[in-house]
């Protein structure tokens, strides 16, 4: 992939987000923060993004539902949950719906979270190519079946 | 009357009394059962007093535990945000340690080459090239970087742990069971506890507005009144169902002290207003609620020799005032 790959981290904690881009410091992807959702969305606007990071609790919306709303503009970012609370019901729903990829505790292990986000921009670049490729069998279906009205013309 | 009458009447009078007689004594054993069934009920009737006594105990101790653990979902997020960036802080200075050792065994080695080299030509050439993979190593760990980075991360660090600190105090301090002694209190201060304690559960919907007026020490017990403050502050929480205000108003009014907590949430429909105050009286599901708070919010409130009023319209949202004599019940 030649773009850049950008991570976005929300969360109201800032605590948070600065351990998060210190953590994330020597990755290949390019970290962005908010801390709530309209400013997640204005990055958004502004930037290709890959892959989501969110805080399940927020003041201004729970995580779960920024993200419903951003995958309705979005469909292919690829979202993780970062919770405090882990409720394995709503973790469960969360993951069997395909809104969240993955699902990550506070407290996590950095190690932990490089891994899962690697593995997460991994997917993306997968269901990209993958769209791509079925994007160019697709016309060169087409183009064969032109090739094909053409030749039984000419014979 | 002849002897011969006399003797048949007086014989019916032995008869009639030797009747009497018997019917006493079977009245008297009879009394005597039904004192020991009386005796007997009524020890039973003691230790069903008894019991109900300690089990209303429980209730309230129950009810007490009930609205700590609505707060324990609350604190647990509370807590797992700062014990969440500290450790992937911890982790990051480690590496950060790691990167910094480099740099220093990199600095011992230059100043072992300069002072085992004898040759001064030769010592301008090694020390041009340790220099030079010094600099090298210096830029590849970003040691400006690390050097400002390493006091954010610590001060952040501590921060959060200061954070936990306070956390697990105010939750001790409030689970205090020997909350039997009264003294002189600052309400406010009371108040502003108890909205740390309950911020968690308040802060994703409700913006709380403090009308503080300047009080007395008011003498209580800190921990009910800390309870009942809390248990006002919760069902006002919950009776908002997206978004809303929570507006506290003290003043000293005369000898006492009012504590107004207004809600802009549902309200109360007026044909429940006078039960809301009756025991196990809930309008919630039974996994969320047991009825008892605003009854335990009463007793509390009464024992003080304080009074609580509710005035509410449906849809208008709800205000609890309670008063509070300044000198307390001693007085």
């Amino acid at each position: 992939m030649s773009t850049q790959q950008n991570l976005l981290c929300v969360d109201d904690e800032s605590g948070i987000l600065s351990s998060l881009m210190r953590a994330l410091r020597h990755e290949r992807f390019n970290v962005l923060t908010a801390s709530n959702s309209g400013e997640a969305l204005k990055l958004l606007s502004e930037n290709e993004i890959q892959v989501i990071l969110i805080d399940q609790h927020m003041p201004d919306i729970d995580g779960l539902n920024l993200i419903k709303k951003i995958k309705v503009q979005y469909p292919f970012t690829v979202a993780v949950i970062l919770s405090g609370l882990v409720d394995l019901e709503y973790i469960l729903a969360a993951i069997n719906r395909g809104d969240v990829q993955r699902f990550l505790a506070k407290p996590w292990n950095n190690e932990e979270l490089k891994t899962v986000l690697r593995q997460c921009f991994h997917h993306f670049d997968l269901v990209h190519s993958n769209r791509q490729l079925s994007d160019l069998v697709d016309q060169q279906k087409k183009q064969l079946e032109n090739l094909t009205v053409l030749l039984e013309g000419q014979g | 009357m002849s002897d011969k009458d006399l003797i048949a009447e007086n014989k019916a009078l032995m008869n009639a009394l030797s009747r009497e007689r018997k019917a006493r004594k079977l009245a008297e054993s009879l009394l005597e059962e039904r004192a020991v069934e009386l005796f007997l009920a009524n020890r039973e009737l003691e230790k069903t007093i008894k019991t109900l006594k300690s089990s209303n105990l429980q209730l309230l101790q129950s009810e007490k535990m009930a609205s700590v653990g609505q707060l324990a979902a609350g604190v647990a997020h509370e807590i797992n945000n700062p014990v969440g960036f500290i450790s992937s802080n911890l982790g990051t200075l480690r590496d950060y340690i790691e990167d910094i050792r480099q740099v220093i065994d990199a600095q011992k080695f230059s100043i072992k080459t300069g002072i085992e080299c004898t040759d001064a030509k030769r010592y301008v050439e090694i020390n041009a090239k340790v220099i030079a993979d010094l600099n090298a190593l210096l830029d590849k760990v970003d040691i400006d970087f690390l050097m400002v980075d390493m006091n954010d991360l610590l001060d952040e660090s501590i921060d959060g742990v200061n954070r936990i600190r306070k956390i697990v105090a105010d939750l001790l301090d409030f689970s205090r069971t020997n909350s039997a002694d009264y003294k002189n209190t600052d309400i406010n201060a009371l108040l502003e506890k108890t909205l740390n304690m309950a911020w968690n559960e308040l802060k994703y919907k409700t913006e709380v507005n403090r009308d503080f007026g300047e009080l007395p020490a008011v003498y209580c017990n800190d921990g009910k009144i800390a309870q009942v403050f809390l248990n006002l502050l919760l069902n006002a929480s919950h009776a908002i169902e997206e978004r809303g205000s929570i507006t506290i108003t003290t003043r000293h009014i005369g000898d006492d002290v009012s504590i107004m907590i207004t809600d802009s949430g549902i309200g109360i429909p007026k044909n429940i207003i006078s039960n809301i105050f009756d025991p196990f009286f809930t309008t919630k599901s039974v996994s969320e609620g047991t009825g008892l708070g605003l009854h335990i919010v009463r007793s509390v409130v009464d024992a003080h020799k304080g009074t609580i009023t509710v005035d509410s319209e449906l849809g208008e949202g709800a205000s609890f005032t309670i008063r509070l004599p300044v000198l307390g019940i001693d007085a």
